[in-house]
């Protein structure tokens, strides 16, 4: 079917080829292949940059074509466009003074992005964080009167583990022993298990994209 | 110029992977498909889809804030991606033939364009090109968990979805977005291969894929073809790393007693 479609084949052979550059260099096998690995990784975070404007261009069109439309949550949509706004203003027309004249922020961990960041969105994240205790307690109650067999195991075993972790318990003898051995031999153990079958898995998916029986990256 | 030992050995394995692929694939396209075990937590899926194209609700697709190929590895989930990728392109096909509307999300760029060429392709290649809606297609955030976690409970508490199906790269933030689902009542299919998001995601639905699930869930939205070839491969795989484990393990018994070398690494 390959053999049909030109511009499938060459979308294909290009795929595969550079796969196959990446996948050697990671084996370690040097040479000429590492430059070449490290290029296309390169062009890779340029394609991302590209992605990225073109994500923005999306993101500003969605939002301004919701506030032109008043649509439900319009507000919503206006502050997005002003955050993205200030950020981008903080980033380029706020330059740092630097030895050779001024500087723009090289990412968002420089000032002034960086403050923006530290007042404003760092406190919004960390109270969203702070309520997933809140919510795991409510995902918890709620599954159990399910009646799941799984959730109840879960529940158990993070019980256990906050118990077994309060000072006066940890301090019993053979508690810390036996919680470590539970955590060396089977949590890890089920642990290895889930990376063995997820690797098999994301294996199986990275042939089956190199030599081009699944294709998502391509135009039909 | 010759390969170091161990990249050597890698390519082997990797030809192996290749070559069974290439069979399995073969096998299929002949007509041998393999038995599959039943998977319930696509069924929500599927019954989804089906009330979706009666109530006119969307049903919501997310590989989550998975990223492809993350150029500094640190936090590249590609595979989950592809993974959620193909799902999210083999539920618009179906939506696409049975006219259930659908609502993709993704938290970063690339993921995003990826799902639109994706979609875009199976309304094509369902003849419903007219029907695709590239505002359908949204990004909610780039790289950053949290703030795509509160774009998913947004589009859910705004859209009035009929189901969601989140398969892909989470982490702690499907609490969030799961539990949100649950308190509204949504029926939600989530699947991930991390263990942190995996506990979370058994506690606010029932129908979970665990692991390596993710992967085989495309073969079981997909109608018989090539597709359910990569259930093949993985079962082969996995007993032959299941035989590599019991072998080792009865190797290391017997090794002292019989006075062989031991496992490199051991």
């Amino acid at each position: 079917m390959l053999l049909r479609d030109p511009k499938r084949l060459l979308a294909v052979m290009i795929a595969g080829v550079a796969g196959l550059i990446v996948l050697l260099d990671f084996a370690g096998a040097g040479g000429a292949f590492a430059p070449l690995a490290r290029g296309l990784v390169d062009w890779a975070a340029v394609i991302t940059s590209i992605g990225l404007l073109l994500g923005i261009v999306s993101v500003v069109g969605a939002h301004v074509a919701r506030v032109r439309a008043r649509r439900p949550d319009w507000a919503y949509s206006l502050i997005l466009i002003l955050a993205m706004l200030a950020v981008i203003v903080a980033g380029i027309f706020f330059p740092l003074p630097g030895g050779g004249g001024f500087v723009l922020p090289r990412s968002l961990a420089e000032i002034p992005i960086r403050t923006l960041f530290r007042v404003v969105y760092e406190p919004l994240a960390s109270s969203l964080l702070a309520l997933l205790a809140f919510f795991s307690l409510s995902a918890a109650l709620r599954a159990l009167g399910r009646g799941s067999l799984e959730a109840a195991v879960i529940v158990a075993v993070a019980a256990l583990v906050l118990v077994t972790q309060l000072p006066p318990i940890a301090a019993l003898p053979g508690v810390g022993a036996t919680m470590q051995w539970l955590n060396d031999y089977v949590a890890l153990a089920g642990a290895r298990g889930l990376l063995l079958g997820a690797a098999i898995g994301a294996l199986v998916a990275g042939v089956r994209v190199l030599i081009g029986f699944d294709t998502p990256y391509i135009d039909r | 110029m010759l390969l170091p030992p161990e990249t050597i050995l890698i390519l082997a394995a990797f030809l192996v992977v290749v070559a069974l692929t290439w069979l399995h694939h073969a096998r299929v396209l002949g007509g041998r498909f393999p038995s599959r075990r039943p998977l319930p937590a696509l069924d929500t899926l599927r019954a989804a889809l089906g009330r979706g194209a009666e109530t006119g609700q969307a049903m919501h697709i997310s590989p989550g804030a998975s990223s492809l190929g993350a150029a500094d590895g640190s936090r590249a989930t590609t595979a989950e991606l592809v993974a959620g990728l193909l799902v999210a392109e083999r539920v618009a096909a179906e939506a696409a033939l049975n006219g259930a509307p659908i609502l993709v999300s993704s938290g970063d760029v690339v993921a995003h364009l990826a799902l639109r060429g994706s979609v875009r392709q199976a309304y094509q290649v369902a003849g419903q090109a007219q029907d695709y809606d590239p505002a359908r297609v949204q990004l909610l955030a780039h790289h950053d968990d949290l703030a795509y976690a509160t774009g998913v409970t947004t589009l859910q508490g705004r859209e009035g979805l009929e189901a969601s199906a989140m398969i892909g790269g989470f982490g702690q933030e499907y609490l969030l977005i799961g539990e949100d689902g649950a308190q509204r009542g949504l029926p939600q299919v989530a699947g991930t291969t991390g263990s942190v998001a995996l506990p979370l995601m058994v506690l606010t639905t029932a129908s979970t894929l665990l692991g390596e699930e993710i992967y085989a869930a495309e073969a079981y939205i997909a109608p018989p073809g090539p597709a359910q070839a990569r259930l093949l491969t993985q079962d082969a795989l996995r007993t032959g790393v299941i035989a590599l484990l019991i072998g080792g393990f009865i190797y290391a018994l017997v090794q002292p007693a019989l006075g062989l070398p031991p496992l490199p690494g051991l």
